[in-house]
């Protein structure tokens, strides 16, 4: 049996992507139900400092799709787009992003292996392998920011728990 | 060239591992600075009904070593323990699972792949392959408890910013 570098990123971004897709649906139901509009959710955020929901969901796209963009590209740089500022723009973040990494094959991610990159941030440049990078800096990030989507969610009263965060687990045929 | 499921898991979770127990440290020093009560973080939430600091903590050594012993005896079942209530036993979960974390060797992780497991808790019993257990399981609650330790913190006042949960990266040597 073998193991490989698509194993390890690709279905673990859909799954959470997909899970966060559900959890958005779920917030814009918060939302009608108790007579919040759509912003009181998009711009919440844990505490005052912190980057508020909508940003949330835009690091989740570009933490996957943006990782392995960068890859391709040889070099990662957080990008300046807007945050999705409607709930039906969430849902096109997330689901652009589960469209394009579903189009990722794994030939093209495992010949990624050994691949030089680097992170560039105005003056700082930091130089990873592809692996290194998309494990130990885009994974970490991704997950930062699915889990504290769903805190933000959280604290805002909605009613979900760790299975609504993990979504579709890849369990073994029965 | 391939990707071992070793360095696919291992080295992210120490990665992470450390970063926790930096922010113990920083909770402490806090806590001794400013003359606040050890409880008062390790039984900080982010809202009423999530768990405590420490659950969060204790679930970060769960769901790293415990996910790999786990994979030894062929069954993951949740912990019911009470989690640690002191900064020393905190430190204990954190050191025991980066003790066990660097005497897993690349060949014994490298024969879990393709290996079935199942998850049982009360009824539930979920069959996995190891390295899907691993993906799709284990590091997502791994990440998640470790980024709401973090969300808690920060929605304390913290000063700590995303480096602090991300740690140190695998950057290539220059």
């Amino acid at each position: 049996m073998t193991f490989s570098l698509y194993d390890a990123t690709i279905p673990v971004f859909i799954q959470l992507l997909e899970s966060q897709r559900q959890l958005a649906d779920r917030a814009e139901a918060h939302c009608k139900e108790h007579g919040l509009v759509a912003d009181d959710i998009l711009n919440a955020r844990i505490i005052d400092d912190m980057e508020p929901y909508s940003f949330q969901i835009k690091a989740v796209a570009m933490q996957s799709m943006g990782g392995v963009e960068a890859v391709r590209k040889g070099s990662f740089s957080p990008d300046p787009d807007a945050y999705p500022d409607s709930f039906d723009a969430v849902r096109e973040k997330l689901d652009s992003t589960i469209s394009a990494l579903k189009d990722v094959s794994a030939e093209e991610v495992n010949g990624f292996l050994g691949q030089p990159m680097q992170f560039k941030l105005k003056e700082m440049v930091i130089p990873f392998t592809a692996e290194g990078f998309l494990m130990s800096f885009s994974m970490p990030n991704f997950h930062f920011h699915t889990t504290t989507a769903f805190d933000i969610l959280r604290a805002q009263g909605l009613d979900i728990g760790k299975v609504n965060y993990l979504g579709q687990m890849q369990i073994a045929a029965g | 060239m391939t990707i071992s499921l070793y360095d696919a898991v291992i080295p992210s979770q120490l990665q992470i591992i450390a970063a926790v127990r930096a922010l113990v440290d920083k909770a402490r020093i806090h806590c001794e600075e400013t003359g606040t009560a050890a409880e008062d973080i390790i039984g900080a939430r982010l809202i009423a009904d999530m768990q405590p600091f420490s659950y969060q903590v204790k679930c970060c050594r769960e769901h790293s070593l415990g996910a790999i012993e786990a994979l030894r005896e062929g069954v993951f079942t949740p912990s019911l323990a009470a989690p640690p209530d002191s900064w020393a036993g905190l430190y204990e979960k954190l050191d025991e699972a980066k003790a066990g974390l660097e005497a897993i060797s690349v060949e014994e992780m490298d024969g879990f792949v393709g290996k079935p497991m199942e998850f049982r808790f009360k009824q539930t019993v979920m069959p996995f392959l190891a390295e899907h257990f691993l993906f799709s399981f284990a590091q997502p609650n791994f990440y998640f408890h470790a980024t709401t330790a973090y969300d808690l913190l920060r929605e304390r006042g913290f000063q700590i910013g995303k480096m602090d949960f991300v740690g140190m990266p695998r950057m290539s040597k220059p």
